[in-house]
């Protein structure tokens, strides 16, 4: 019992693991950011596909979604307003969800348009459909876990706590 | 823990601006960005010749006659999708499932019974109310302006 306590303090405390999914879920959105900024008519055609919001309000969210994307993912991989950061993505996945779980409801079939996969040249199909709302869904939860972690290993918020704490005078041994 | 809150929040805050304000920086520094335009200029409809209308047909434009269907039976542009502006009601609700159907990319070009019959116009505008705004013009000189400049008419007995 011990055990499975501490192991979850450790889980909740943040670890190298914590680490890995937090940068590895950045870059995720860096790219998705990207390929979307590339040709923002494209993906204003990919929201107005998904019916959700009036024709006229997709320019705006194809200009302000990729963007959006990209900040924060620098800031996850950076390690810069992490919590902000997880919490703003956290949003984005309730967005795309809702959005997808809709559609799929209403019993359309098309792109989901999410990393546009073809650009990098694999022929994957990436049609909406309940897998692709588990993987955001298992993706939210990941955003969730960052949002939890209490310290983010190989960000530069830890460098300058340590900075900090060094300069109160001498680094405390690390915390039990 | 309420200051741990109120910093979330206003980090929160900070990075939405700055998303907002980058996007709309690079935007407009885009090649493929998008232009604001006015409503009121978004509203003004295009007038094309027969000849820029066939441009239009060559490279897939959608062509939108708004005539009566009866005489639409008749003769019609090949490849033309008949919404009639009367009934209005009917119009109306074809027009939405119309834009509801249509694939958005397609350019539209609507036509009537030459300079004088104004359906076209009634039904351009009813499209964009509708909020359909791009790529709508309007053939100037009708289907009689198309057809005895020999371009292809579909004909029936």
């Amino acid at each position: 019992m011990e055990t499975v306590r501490r192991f979850i303090q450790y889980m909740k405390y943040g670890n190298p693991g914590t680490a890995v999914i937090r940068i590895g879920l950045g870059a995720m959105f860096i790219y998705s950011g990207i390929v979307k900024e590339l040709d923002p008519g494209t993906f204003a055609g990919v929201v107005e596909r998904y019916n959700m919001v009036p024709a006229d309000m997709a320019p705006y969210i194809a200009i302000i979604l990729p963007v959006a994307e990209i900040v924060i993912g620098t800031c996850l991989v950076l390690g810069i307003r992490v919590r902000a950061s997880a919490l703003v993505s956290m949003a984005l996945m309730v967005v795309f969800i809702t959005g997808i779980s809709v559609n799929l409801y209403r019993g359309e079939t098309f792109d989901c348009g999410c990393f546009h996969l073809n650009r990098l040249g694999l022929d994957l199909q990436e049609n909406i459909s309940p897998g692709i709302v588990l993987r955001d869904l298992g993706i939210f939860f990941l955003f969730l876990y960052i949002f939890i972690a209490e310290r983010h290993l190989f960000s530069i918020e830890a460098m300058r706590e340590r900075l900090r704490l060094k300069n109160l005078g001498g680094l405390p041994g690390d915390p039990p | 823990m309420t200051g741990e809150n109120s910093s979330l929040i206003r980090d929160t805050a900070i990075l939405l601006a700055i998303s907002v304000f980058l996007a709309l920086a690079i935007n407009y520094f885009h090649p493929l960005g998008f232009r604001f335009v006015s409503k009121k200029e978004n509203r003004s409809l295009a007038f094309i010749s027969v000849e820029e209308g066939r441009i239009k047909y060559d490279n897939g434009a959608l062509f939108i006659d708004s005539r009566d269907p009866v005489i639409f039976g008749f003769s019609h542009i090949p490849g033309a999708v008949n919404i009639p502006t009367i009934p209005e009601e009917k119009s109306l609700e074809r027009v939405n499932v119309f834009l509801r159907t249509m694939d958005r990319s397609r350019e539209l070009v609507v036509y009537c019974d030459g300079e004088g019959c104004g359906s076209s116009e009634v039904l351009a505008e009813r499209l964009f109310r509708a909020g359909y705004g791009r790529y709508l013009y309007i053939l100037k000189e009708g289907l009689p302006g198309w057809r005895s400049a020999g371009y292809p008419v579909e004909e029936s007995e």
